[in-house]
């Protein structure tokens, strides 16, 4: 076989064994997606219920407790330093290979950072990628965690939400956003970057509510001051409301973000096992090409030898 | 006069019920109490223990965790950390599991407050779902 030949055989091959692995990871993140989709839509009424709760008491309480809980429901406000403070938990993948979908969070996140240079930003990092890419742009992660990638149940958050929820509580941060990525569908993801603490009036809950019928209702009568009744009282209520609602939505932004991740691995895998296929069919030809090349100049040779001898 | 309410009780695994009912008994942090039909807004704070769901007449148990309730406009929300149907619950492995936590929790010498309500937590939970799943399976 000339060298020319066997040189595009050695390439074919090494590609056709890439494309064996990105086709495996294909499968095997498809396997994965079924799982985490089927777990964040099951979830999701219970993270917008749990949300349109909080604003519901949010629009209808006058609040007259303590400090630490009227935080909660205040408008942001500087702490005692005199800057304005925000925690944000940034929701990333530990591996890369799934396109897009880390540099999209990313792309809300760093704009932020440097858009508010005067305020003091924390970002709480779940997820490997995630911390690394902001450290190469230069901001040190406070904490950082893995993303647990397939979680059953919010396990691996429970510790996140105690300490943010503390944070918070004593006056440590004035604003606690949430950066992940919303599951659509399998081949659509959008980046948000959502508000979870304090609960003002003036933020886009609304968008975050999918009960349609819960939307017009609330739309019909708005601002009634609705008597609502705490038992035992409203102070123990909301003490245990809080982080229970806190808990709900960064375990939804959890369970959003892996359907997110391994459909986007997914799509991102089968894009490369095609594009894989398609370099090895013209390899192929080149191949061959190269083969009949080969033959032609060796009968060339032959004939020519034959000639001489004559 | 509404003769009825609509109930929603949802899970972070799933939506257990979401239809209208006559009346609830649940078990709250102040005690247990009835919520019937046009029941005022409230607030409070769910139990683990045993709620009582009467519907066309028929009234279905259900086990339930902790959670939060909310009463408003005639639909009593509920957001519970897990509820199950009494036929759903595997009576033998509730009473291993409550023994364990039960065990778990004299054996601990030094911990911290959260673990040991999270223990407790869960041991009431368990013993809910036993006294349930006792009491209703034939």
């Amino acid at each position: 076989m000339p060298v020319q030949a066997r040189e595009i055989k050695g390439r074919l091959k090494s590609i056709k064994n890439t494309s064996k692995i990105t086709h495996t990871m294909e499968l095997v993140a498809a396997a994965k997606m079924r799982r985490a989709v089927s777990s964040a839509l099951d979830s999701r009424p219970y993270a917008a219920l749990a949300w349109d709760l909080m604003s519901r008491l949010r629009d209808s309480t006058a609040i007259t407790e303590g400090d630490s809980i009227m935080r909660f429901f205040d408008d942001v406000k500087p702490l005692k330093d005199g800057k304005n403070h925000t925690t944000i938990i940034l929701l990333t993948s530990n591996r890369g290979l799934c396109g897009a979908l880390n540099t999209n969070v990313l792309k809300k996140v760093i704009p932020y950072i440097s858009n508010h240079k005067d305020e003091v930003i924390d970002v709480i990092g779940v997820g490997k990628k995630g911390v690394s890419i902001l450290n190469s742009f230069g901001h040190k992660s406070e904490l950082a965690y893995e993303k647990d990638d397939s979680a059953k149940d919010d396990e691996s958050i429970r510790d996140l939400v105690v300490y943010v929820h503390k944070k918070f509580k004593d006056g440590k941060t004035g604003k606690v956003m949430v950066a992940y990525t919303d599951f659509k569908s399998a081949v659509m993801q959008n980046a948000t970057l959502k508000q979870v603490f304090p609960f003002t009036k003036n933020d886009d809950i609304a968008a975050a509510v999918d009960n349609i019928d819960e939307k017009k209702e609330r739309v019909e009568k708005p601002d009634v001051q609705f008597p609502y009744v705490y038992e035992p009282t409203e102070g123990i209520v909301l003490e245990y409301l809080i982080p229970r609602v806190l808990t709900s939505e960064i375990y939804q932004a959890l369970l959003e973000s892996n359907a997110s991740e391994h459909s986007s691995r997914m799509i991102a895998m089968k894009n490369a096992t095609e594009s894989a296929a398609e370099m090895a069919d013209e390899l192929k030809l080149e191949f061959n090409r190269a083969r009949q090349a080969g033959i032609t100049q060796e009968i060339a040779e032959i004939s020519a030898g034959s000639a001489a001898i004559s | 006069m509404e003769k009825t309410l609509t109930l929603k009780l949802i899970t972070p695994a799933k939506t257990v019920f979401e239809q209208e009912v006559e009346q609830v008994i649940l078990p709250t942090e102040a005690g247990e109490i009835t919520v019937l039909p046009k029941h005022t807004y409230l607030v409070s704070i769910l139990k683990p223990g045993e709620m009582l769901v009467t519907a066309d007449g028929k009234e279905s148990p259900v086990a339930v965790a902790g959670g939060v309730i909310e009463m408003y406009d005639n639909t009593l929300v509920i957001l519970a950390d897990s509820a199950e149907h009494p036929t759903e619950i595997n009576v033998e492995e509730a009473e291993k599991r409550a023994e364990e936590l039960a065990r778990e929790i004299e054996q601990q010498t030094d911990m911290d407050l959260n673990t040991y309500n999270t223990l407790q937590h869960s041991l009431a939970h368990e013993q809910a779902r036993l006294r349930t799943g006792k009491k209703w399976r034939k």
